[in-house]
């Protein structure tokens, strides 16, 4: 019985070290570090120097003085004024309330407007503008109202036009924040009825069901993700989840650098038309030619039929090599078992074995190998 | 193909400092992050990726090229990072709020929610337990795919201590998970 040559649950760790969220980067931080770049600050040695090598003139004068002491009361007694002063807040509500989101720093104030916004009609942009404010000041409080002004907008813009596919994706985001499943589920399963590969639906979906407990369904949706979906941190969680529950339908390879995501099943069905399963085999090809001192090693295991497995090697690597303007022949390697292959598996845990199995791996080049290569 | 740090960073030398753009784009993910890991803020963290390439571009005459110019930048950012935790004599609390606000930055995006809960948070929670070090040398070898040889110019120390960190760090990482 052939076996996997790896350390199941170190591998796992750093599996899941690999696939750690990072936090997004601001979108406009290149262009804030350049524009520094471009004018930087004076230095402080800068700035005295510059103020103690030229020349300076004192002259006193007593109205100088007088007017001096006159702005500094006049500000205290407008910056007094102005403290006391009531929040102007519109009374016409479908007219451009009179203050801004942004000059708000009391939470519950910003909250307030917003919600008042919100009663009244065609106010939902200014409500929201009030509600995020509201949030940003205080983000354990007006969560909630934020949640419902928002969700209430996106309800109101799917009445206009209920296939409106960005307003269903941001609803069903909505009601899956609040961990409201099943009309999370609604919103994603209509995204899908209007279009069925939609990435975010289908991957949403798979992860509504993972928590409702709806195996099979699940399944499905990580599958059809996978489809068209091999990029990213997402189809790698989608093949993990996958394969916990058993179903090496995709799998994850690792192949030099890189790690792709291969339709095992695909490639190992003969039923299948050429163009499909040879699509499938695209990355491999590209990793080949980019990396010269590289070699792929491909291992298929059918059980108790060891022709059949040659001869679905044989085809592997023929795609691969037909695929190629390069000479990459020499550095495919086949190998073919007539027993199941063994999956790992993490400690204490049964044995995992598929009938029908595709191991591929990538292998540096050996000084031998390149002599004969070149 | 892609230009070298070091040709980036001769084309700035020599006057073109729209070049130092592309060692942003390059580099600021991995910066962002280990500020945001001290701080346990986006906006702090945003303010401090920004002076640390700032201090970077001042400084870009004091690298050296027979070391890795990530190395250089990442040692930089790394000694920032901890002067800032210093001054704000927060370190501890911070790294509390990395594993809170992670979760908490999670429900914004729907799609992260659930891996999150089920996934991230005990790893999150579990590399904050580590010693700062020990962190930093897992997250840079394993989810920002840094050499051991960088890992150890940063650090200061042999190749094969750095080996030997990561793997007790590992061992240390999957028995905080376990329990």
């Amino acid at each position: 019985m052939a076996t996997n040559p790896l350390n199941s649950t170190e591998q796992d760790l750093i599996e899941q070290l690999q696939e750690l969220p990072l936090k997004e980067v601001p979108a406009d931080l290149t262009d804030r570090v350049m524009a520094r770049i471009a004018s930087p600050k004076p230095s402080l040695i800068s700035l005295v120097w510059n103020y103690v090598s030229q020349s300076q003139t004192f002259s006193f004068r007593p109205i100088y003085a007088f007017g001096v002491a006159l702005l500094i009361v006049g500000s205290f007694v407008l910056g007094q004024i102005s403290q006391n002063k009531p929040v102007p807040i519109a009374a016409n509500t479908n007219s451009e309330p009179q203050i801004q989101p942004e000059t708000l720093e009391n939470p519950k104030s910003a909250y307030m407007i917003g919600r008042g916004l919100l009663q009244a009609d065609n106010s939902e942009a200014q409500a929201l503008a009030f509600l995020r404010r509201a949030a940003l000041l205080d983000p354990q409080n007006p969560e909630i109202a934020y949640k419902e002004g928002e969700r209430r907008s996106y309800l109101r813009g799917l009445d206009v036009d209920p296939k409106n596919i960005p307003l269903l994706i941001n609803l069903g985001h909505n009601y899956l924040s609040d961990k409201n499943y099943q009309e999370a589920l609604g919103a994603y399963q209509a995204v899908l009825a209007l279009s069925p590969n939609d990435p975010v639906a289908l991957y949403n979906s798979g992860l509504i069901y993972r928590a409702l407990g709806q195996v099979p369904e699940e399944i499905n949706s990580w599958r059809s993700f996978l489809q068209d979906n091999r990029m990213g941190t997402k189809p790698f969680r989608a093949v993990k989840r996958l394969n916990g529950y058993q179903d090496y339908s995709f799998r994850t390879y690792r192949v030099g650098p890189q790690k792709i995501i291969l339709n095992q099943q695909a490639l190992l069905d003969e039923s299948l038309p050429m163009d499909i399963r040879r699509e499938e085999l695209v990355p491999l090809a590209l990793i080949l030619e980019r990396d010269e001192r590289l070699n792929l090693e491909v291992v298929v295991f059918i059980e108790n039929d060891r022709e059949a497995a040659r001869y679905r090697a044989l085809e592997i690597k023929k795609m691969i090599v037909q695929m190629s303007d390069k000479h990459i022949k020499d550095r495919v390697r086949l190998s073919w078992f007539d027993v199941p292959e063994t999956m790992p598996v993490k400690d204490g845990q049964p044995a995992v074995e598929l009938t029908e199995g595709l191991l591929l791996f990538g292998r540096p080049m050996t000084e031998q190998e390149r002599e004969v290569s070149i | 193909m892609e230009i070298s740090d070091d040709t980036l960073v001769d084309n700035i030398r020599g006057g073109d400092s729209d070049a130092f753009a592309v060692i942003v784009e390059r580099y600021k993910i991995q910066i962002y992050n280990l500020m945001y890991r001290y701080s346990g803020s986006t906006e702090d963290a945003a303010d401090m990726a920004q002076d640390v390439f700032c201090r970077a571009f001042e400084r870009l005459g004091q690298y050296r090229k027979q070391h890795s110019f990530f190395a250089w930048l990442y040692t930089l950012a790394l000694n920032y990072a901890r002067d800032w935790a210093r001054k704000r004599s927060k370190r501890e609390q911070t790294i509390d709020t990395f594993a809170k606000e992670s979760s908490a930055h999670e429900t914004t995006q729907p799609e992260h929610l659930l891996e999150a809960d089920q996934q991230a948070r005990g790893l999150i929670a579990a590399l904050g337990m580590l010693a700062e070090d020990r962190r930093e040398m897992v997250l840079l070898k394993y989810r920002h795919d840094r050499s051991i040889k960088e890992i150890a110019e940063i650090f200061e120390i042999t190749e094969s201590a750095v080996k030997m960190r990561l793997k007790r760090a590992l061992d240390e990482l999957g028995q905080k998970l376990k329990n």
